[in-house]
C-alpha cells in the first residue's frame, strides 16, 4: 500500500542515473572546435619530438649523427674502406696477408684475371 | 559495522577520485603541450560530465549547454589552473549554474511549481517518464546548495570529500544538504504522487 510520506527516492535517483541527460552533436561539435582554436602551439623541440618517434628516436637520430662525425674525424683502418670490400680497388700490394683473404671472397675472380 | 562499511567506500572512492585526478592532469599537460588527441580525450571524459551536472540543476537544455561550453571555454583558455580535471570542471559549471539561477530565479520559480500534465498516464512505459520527470521538477525547487549537493551526490554519483571541494563546504556540511536534500525531496514527491495520482506501489 501507498504511504502517504513515503517515496521510493533511491528507485528514482536509479532511473535518472540510467538515463543521464545527452549532449547535443552541435554541442560535441563546438567543444571540439573550441579546443582547436585554444590549442597551445608546439614548440620546435615537441615537433622535433614527434617527427622523430619521440625521446627514443631522437636518441637513434643523436647516435647516428656522432657515429658519422667520428668517422670522419678519424676514420678507422682503410680495410673498413667500402670501395676494397666490393672490390672496386684494391690494397696496397705490400699488404699481402689481407689481399689473400679478399681475393677469397671475389666469386668469379674476374678482378685477378684482368689484371 | 556500517560505519567502518561507510568507511571503507568514502575511502574507495577517494583512491579512485585521486587516481582520475592525476588521469586529468596527464591529459591536461598534453593538452598545454599542443596535442589535440589530448583535447579529445579530456572532452569525452569531461564535457558528458558538466552538462548532466548543468541540465539537472538547472533544468533547461540550452541553459546547460551554455554553461558547458562556457566551463570547456575555460578548461581550454591558457591559466594557471594547476589543479583543473573533473573536480575543477564541476566547481566552475556549479559557479556557473548558481550565477543563472540568481538571474533567473524570479521568473522561472513559479513556471517549475505548475503540475506536470495531468492527462490519464498508462502505466508502466509512461511511469518511469512521469517519476524522472517528477524527480526533475521536485530537484528545481529544492535550494541551490541543496540541490547541487544532492545532484552531484545521488546522480553524478562522486565523494563527498570532492563535493565538498566543489561546493567549498567541510565534508559535514555536505553530509548535512544531501541529507536534507533528500529529506524534502522524499516529501514533495510523495505529495506530487498523490496529486498526480500515479502509484508507486510495484505490487
Amino acid at each position: 500500500m501507498t504511504q502517504p510520506d513515503e517515496f521510493d527516492l533511491e528507485a528514482a535517483f536509479e532511473a535518472a542515473r540510467a538515463a543521464p541527460p545527452q549532449m547535443s552533436e552541435a554541442l560535441v561539435a563546438q567543444i571540439a572546435r573550441d579546443a582547436r582554436t585554444h590549442l597551445p602551439k608546439q614548440s620546435w623541440w615537441a615537433r622535433l619530438l614527434s617527427m622523430t618517434g619521440g625521446p627514443v628516436g631522437l636518441g637513434g637520430l643523436v647516435t647516428a649523427t656522432v657515429a658519422g662525425f667520428w668517422f670522419g674525424a678519424a676514420p678507422p683502418s682503410e680495410t673498413l674502406d667500402p670501395m676494397v670490400i666490393f672490390g672496386t680497388i684494391e690494397l696496397a700490394a705490400d699488404d699481402t696477408a689481407v689481399d689473400d683473404d679478399m681475393t677469397y671472397l671475389f666469386g668469379f675472380e674476374w678482378i685477378t684475371e684482368e689484371g | 559495522m556500517q560505519d567502518a562499511q561507510q568507511e571503507h567506500e568514502t575511502l574507495k572512492d577517494t583512491g579512485e577520485y585521486d587516481a582520475e585526478r592525476d588521469a586529468d592532469a596527464a591529459l591536461l599537460a598534453r593538452y598545454a603541450a599542443g596535442d589535440e588527441a589530448a583535447a579529445r580525450l579530456l572532452s569525452a571524459r569531461l564535457a558528458p560530465r558538466a552538462f548532466a551536472h548543468a541540465f539537472r540543476v538547472l533544468g533547461d537544455r540550452a541553459e546547460a549547454e551554455d554553461v558547458t561550453q562556457e566551463a570547456m571555454l575555460r578548461l581550454w583558455k591558457p591559466a594557471p589552473k594547476w589543479d583543473a580535471g573533473s573536480t575543477w570542471l564541476y566547481r566552475v559549471v556549479a559557479n556557473l549554474c548558481l550565477d543563472r539561477m540568481r538571474r533567473t530565479r524570479p521568473d522561472t520559480l513559479d513556471e517549475m511549481d505548475s503540475p506536470a500534465d495531468p492527462a490519464p498516464r498508462i502505466e508502466t512505459r509512461l511511469h518511469d517518464a512521469a517519476r524522472h520527470d517528477a524527480l526533475q521538477s521536485a530537484l528545481l525547487r529544492l535550494p541551490e546548495r541543496q540541490r547541487q549537493a544532492v545532484v552531484l551526490r545521488h546522480l553524478e554519483g562522486l565523494a563527498k570529500p570532492q563535493i565538498a571541494e566543489i561546493l567549498d563546504v567541510g565534508v559535514e556540511a555536505v553530509e548535512s544538504l544531501t541529507a536534507r536534500g533528500k529529506r524534502a525531496l522524499t516529501a514533495d514527491l510523495a505529495a506530487q504522487r498523490d496529486a498526480l495520482g500515479y502509484s508507486d506501489d510495484t505490487t
